[in-house]
């Protein structure tokens, strides 16, 4: 891992990051950009999977999966920038792994979601009903992804300490 | 004693600034709240566009009272922020652009939403990527707000 960690601070990417100021400050600006497209999307989305965003053909709100994939997308490349910038800092802080942890049970929901309830989410009658299992599923994505979010920003707080309870 | 120090000097002020978790969980809200602000108004300026065009426009009008409470939620953990570190607030170039941007992006969606019930919606796309651009500025200076803090810490020393 160390070997790994230390590859990808040498990478130019790093060093780039590193030696230009705005490389870091614009990388925010548009990580919190796609955090909005993101949560904008997932939040009409899992609203209605949660029958709370009634008298909309579930098909129409899925066509706003897109706009959360370009939000993704976006955070992943600049959160790629932002790690090289720092591994080892990254890799040892636990409000870090923690947001990385729930990205990757966020992923796992939803490719459940798309593998299980595949008929539902192609539904063009406005007031289909979705049963308990997606609900769970939907009502899970809204708190991870808000999770997501306090844990990102809790990756400052912890800058230097390697665990919760230190 | 000025109304900044004032602010500043409150014991809630305090506790914020002080405190191990006050400012983290604050701007973590903030953070929250700007998602579902920024992020719904952005799938109501991409729908005014025709983007996922089988949502009705006036079903989306019912999400609205969700994005204040986003709103709501910004608004109380902005204001606790600022109250934290009002004398340097006031002052910092990118807080106050940020303030003007959140302002005009509030009234430029009231307005999209008079051209979107009054089915004007050639002037809509107009007025939806003012929307944007307006709520995407307040997110930009927002950011630089630290930035600013931080050359002025640096130029004091």
């Amino acid at each position: 891992m160390h070997t790994l960690l230390q590859w990808l601070h040498d990478s130019w990417l790093g060093e780039y990051a590193r030696q230009t100021f705005w490389v870091f400050t614009t990388g925010l600006v548009i990580h919190f950009i796609g955090l909005c497209l993101l949560l904008g999307a997932m939040l009409v989305v899992d609203l209605r999977l949660l029958d709370l965003f009634k008298r909309v053909p579930i098909r129409a709100v899925t066509a706003l999966l897109p706009v959360a994939l370009v939000g993704f997308c976006l955070n992943l490349l600049t959160g790629i920038v932002f790690f090289c910038f720092d591994p080892f800092g990254y890799w040892q802080n636990p409000a870090f792994r923690a947001k990385m942890l729930l990205v990757s049970i966020a992923g796992v929901n939803a490719l459940f979601v798309h593998i299980t309830a595949r008929k539902m989410l192609a539904s063009s009658d406005p007031d289909q009903r979705t049963g308990a299992l997606l609900k769970l599923s939907a009502a899970g994505s809204l708190l991870i992804w808000f999770s997501v979010i306090l844990f990102g920003r809790m990756i400052v707080a912890f800058q230097g300490s390697s665990s919760f309870f230190g | 004693m000025s109304l900044l120090s004032w602010l500043e000097g409150l014991p809630v002020s305090v506790w914020v600034a002080e405190s191990d978790w006050g400012y983290p969980l604050l701007l973590s809200a903030h953070s929250m709240g700007m998602a579902i602000v920024v992020g719904l108004l952005l799938v109501l300026d991409l729908r005014v566009f025709g983007f996922a065009a089988g949502i009705p426009i006036a079903a989306l009008d019912r999400l609205m009272p969700l994005a204040w409470g986003g709103f709501g939620i910004n608004l109380l953990s902005g204001s606790l922020l600022f109250a934290s570190t009002a004398t340097r607030l006031a002052g910092n170039w990118a807080f106050l652009v940020k303030m003007a941007c959140v302002v005009l992006g509030g009234l430029t969606t009231f307005w999209l939403w008079h051209q979107v019930r009054g089915n004007n919606m050639s002037r809509a796309k107009g007025v939806a990527l003012l929307s944007a651009a307006l709520w995407l500025s307040a997110i930009t200076f927002g950011r630089l707000i630290a930035y600013v803090m931080d050359h002025a810490i640096l130029h004091a020393q």
